[in-house]
């Protein structure tokens, strides 16, 4: 997926300016910002949610996982039925094959899928929305925060499983994250914005050791770190 | 159902109304149809209670049969506004845009063009009769269920959930059947008992317009229509209706009220339970600004959410309190603060500030010694309010400082915490200000005073991470300034490891470690100390090989058993973690660990 000169107005004022971003085919994008930065904007373009003018060429499937997995699943469907929501063409004992497969994707047990909501933990949930969104069989994920409403106790599995996802289907990713660390080690290659602007764009490693702008470098400064003092 | 007064009286009188309406007519239907030429026009009677009518029928009987048709009328009238509204205020969420705009338009005014009017002019146009003010009611009511659901249903349009169906592809119509109503659904019918109530009385009162039923027909509201022209010589002929209208209109009108309450109210009931104030088994701390003794933080129904927690900060420390969502480092923080929210009971053997009892210590103490800082700055800041003018009133209630006096050290405060140009920060109001300034400005309150101890529960959680960097810094400079000991509570062990002297960790709402910083990165002993630090990427982590992760919950504080809240998760677990609790034991200088298996 490639995007061109993407720019995304609210009125006079530019959210998005003129970003330019490849996402190759089997790779985690990082995106990284502060809030207001316009990373949550872009990932809504790329979603096709809000109007934007430039180019956005290379999939239309995509599909978009939600910050807050206690606001993104219906509280009154089953997970069968949240997850089911997507496909299409199936009768229904194809359709629980399919739910059934999906679960497994994101590894949660079978039996999950007679459960509620209120039932799971956060981390549950949130793997419940991923198996949703790969139901539509997307070229394309984007994950919005996806770990920030988490504990950091589950975080690391949400994180594994995104990995996981790439090495095993080959999925594009489209990460956004205010979490250096996490884009870090998730992510093969990271963009970061800054009002509006993507400033800096390279292999993760290279981002990461030996950063270009200065903006780059004071977001890297500013990562707590456990063994600082 | 909660027995309050009003739900109880409104059971009694919905459950009489419906069995009158059930067994009115078969009972008293002859009698009320019996024509009596010889007692036309009676008063009160031994014979006629309430009188008798023009052609000599009893006035009881009929008031009494008449119970079935009004209700059937008034339900009649609700269904069709309900389902009439439901309709009007759903459609704006399948059309499209301008088709939105337009019905949100035509319920806007239907809702202000009033509604009596609107249903005597429908009932017009319809023609006399039962059906006309059926219909003029139900038109009548439409316009507040459609209020209703559309803004019901915009709240729920804007969920999550909702846009990930979209984004799924599920058409409009769909998600409204499948997402949208399901999820208004409870407080749209809780509406109808409401509505029942209100159509009930509109009946009557399109009926006593001489629009409503006509006879030979007759409702509650006829009834009251013809004895009316008689009130002056024998009362008694309307009073008997218009009794049975007003009793069955409240019944049905506290009936709604007391189903939303109910709804509202979904915590737990029970009385709060007071248990006994543990004992101090040791002396107090020498010299420490806030000394904690086994903290208990207790909810009604056995809900425990802090255990016996001890705690110790000495001036000018920063201590770390580190857990999960669901641990009770927050609560803990709000039990010291003497903010427990309503029902819970704290309890606790020792709890001093600088060496005080805090018990006995007057608000105004509390208010200049101890400093708070939350998540959301502006949840202590009065958006109303200019900042310079919040931060003065504390001088001016708590130190009786003058205003001009209060004012100046309000400014010099701001610009204690930089903020640039206090001056003109102080004129501002808080909407004005960022999240971090905003932050700044909630410590420089809590600095008008002389803070012995800073409680900050997750003061950077919302803040970017070069402004947490900041005001990390800002609270190092603070307590090694003012000498104040800092309680710092925060998920993120990262954040409590860049800045905290001290560091405890929280499981289950109990303390299970509580070691120096130094020793964190790889001194921890705790397996659910070592778990959140192995768990917990940072700039240094393995890219290669999968995060560690922690598999089960955190118990609810409702389900801790007997052992180590930790045992079902822990890999180290032995049959003895799960009957038996191990206690807080010294590990080294300053590190206690609670585990039995930790080496």
């Amino acid at each position: 997926m490639k995007l061109t000169d993407v720019t995304v107005r609210f009125g006079r004022f530019a959210a998005v300016e003129s970003a330019s971003l490849d996402i190759p085919a089997g790779t985690i994008v990082g995106l990284v910002g502060e809030s207001g930065s316009g990373k949550s904007t872009l990932a809504k373009a790329v979603s096709g949610l809000v109007p934007h003018t430039g180019r956005i060429e290379g999939t239309s499937r995509v599909q978009m996982v939600f910050q807050n997995p206690y606001a993104s699943l219906d509280p009154r469907m089953r997970i069968r039925e949240s997850v089911a929501e997507g496909l299409t063409g199936l009768n229904r004992y194809q359709r629980d094959e399919e739910v059934q497969r999906l679960l497994g994707l994101v590894s949660l047990p079978g039996e999950m899928a007679a459960r509620y909501p209120r039932e799971l933990s956060g981390g549950q949930r949130q793997r419940v929305a991923i198996a949703r969104a790969l139901g539509a069989r997307p070229e394309l994920l984007v994950a919005d925060e996806i770990t920030s409403a988490l504990d950091v106790s589950v975080q690391g599995a949400v994180l594994n499983l995104i990995r996981e996802l790439r090495d095993e289907l080959g999925l594009s990713i489209l990460f956004i994250s205010h979490n250096l660390a996490v884009v870090r080690y998730v992510c093969d290659t990271v963009a970061v914005m800054h009002q509006g602007e993507i400033v800096e764009h390279g292999p993760t490693a290279q981002v990461v050791d030996e950063p270009a702008h200065a903006y780059t470098r004071s977001l890297l400064e500013a990562v707590p770190r456990l063994a600082a003092r | 159902m909660p027995r309050t007064p009003a739900a109880v009286i409104s059971a009694v009188l919905v459950t009489l109304t419906i069995v009158l309406a059930i067994i009115g007519p078969p009972i008293w239907g002859e009698a009320a149809e019996r024509i009596d030429a010889a007692a036309i026009l009676q008063g009160a009677s031994a014979a006629h209670p309430l009188g008798t009518d023009n052609l000599g029928r009893d006035l009881l009987a009929r008031v009494l049969v008449a119970g079935r048709f009004s209700l059937l009328l008034a339900l009649a009238a609700t269904l069709i506004g309900a389902f009439l509204g439901v309709i009007l205020g759903a459609l704006p969420s399948v059309l499209g845009r301008r088709g939105a705009r337009f019905v949100t338009g035509t319920v806007n005014a239907l809702v202000a063009f009033p509604g009596l009017l609107l249903a005597m002019f429908t009932a017009v146009v319809a023609g006399l009769g039962a059906r006309g003010a059926v219909l003029g009611i139900g038109v009548a009511i439409a316009p507040s269920f459609a209020r209703l659901t559309q803004t019901l249903a915009a709240s729920v349009a804007g969920a999550d959930f909702v846009q990930a169906a979209r984004m799924l592809g599920v058409p409009r119509r769909r998600v409204l059947a499948r997402h949208v109503l399901p999820n208004i659904a409870e407080p749209l019918i809780l509406n109808l008992a409401q509505a029942l109530g209100g159509a009930l009385l509109g009946l009557a009162g399109m009926s006593f317009l001489g629009l409503g039923v006509q006879p030979p027909q007759f409702d509650w509201g006829r009834l009251l229509f013809d004895g009316f022209a008689r009130f002056y010589v024998s009362p008694e002929v309307a009073l008997g209706p218009a009794a049975a209208i007003a009793l069955a209109g409240i019944g049905f009108n506290l009936l709604g009220d007391s189903l939303a309450r109910r709804a509202a109210r979904t915590a737990v009931q029970g009385k709060p339970e007071r248990p006994d104030a543990p004992v101090a088994r040791d002396e107090p701390a020498e010299g420490a600004v806030l000394d904690v003794r086994d903290l208990t933080v207790t909810f009604p129904g056995g809900v425990t959410p802090v255990r016996e927690l001890s705690l110790t900060v000495r001036p000018g420390e920063i201590v770390g309190l580190v857990g999960e969502s669901g641990s009770g480092k927050s609560l803990t923080a709000a039990a010291v603060g003497d903010l427990v929210p309503y029902p819970g009971t704290v309890t606790y053997a020792r709890l001093r500030l600088d060496g005080r009892d805090m018990a006995a210590m007057t608000r105004q103490e509390l208010g200049t010694g101890l400093a708070m800082v939350f998540q959301d700055p502006m949840a202590s800041l009065n958006p109303a309010l200019r900042v310079g003018g919040q931060l003065a009133e504390v001088a001016l209630v708590h130190q009786g400082a003058g205003r001009a006096e209060a004012r100046q050290r309000a400014v010099d405060r701001l610009g204690h915490v930089h903020l640039p140009d206090p001056e003109k920060q102080a004129r501002r109001h808080p909407h004005e200000l960022s999240g971090g300034m905003r932050q700044r400005a909630v410590i420089a309150m809590g600095l008008m005073g002389s803070p012995k101890l800073i409680i900050a529960d997750e003061p950077t959680t919302a803040l970017d991470v070069t402004v947490q960097r900041q005001i990390l810094k800002l609270l190092r400079e603070v307590s090694e300034e003012t000498g104040a000991a800092t309680l710092f509570i925060s998920h993120d062990i990262a954040v409590v490891g860049e800045l905290c002297d001290r560091v405890v960790v929280m499981y289950a709402g109990r303390v299970v470690e509580e070691l120096p910083v130094a020793d964190l990165a790889d001194g921890a002993k705790h397996p659910y100390t070592r778990a959140l630090i192995a768990s917990l990427p940072d700039m240094d982590t393995d890219r290669d090989r999968p995060l560690a992760s922690i598999p089960g919950t955190q118990p609810a504080p409702a389900d801790i058993g007997s052992g180590c809240a930790f045992a079902a998760r822990c890999a180290l677990a032995t049959a003895r973690c799960s009957t038996d609790r191990p206690l807080l034991e010294m590990y080294g200088k300053g590190h206690h660990v609670a585990c039995w298996e930790a080496s």
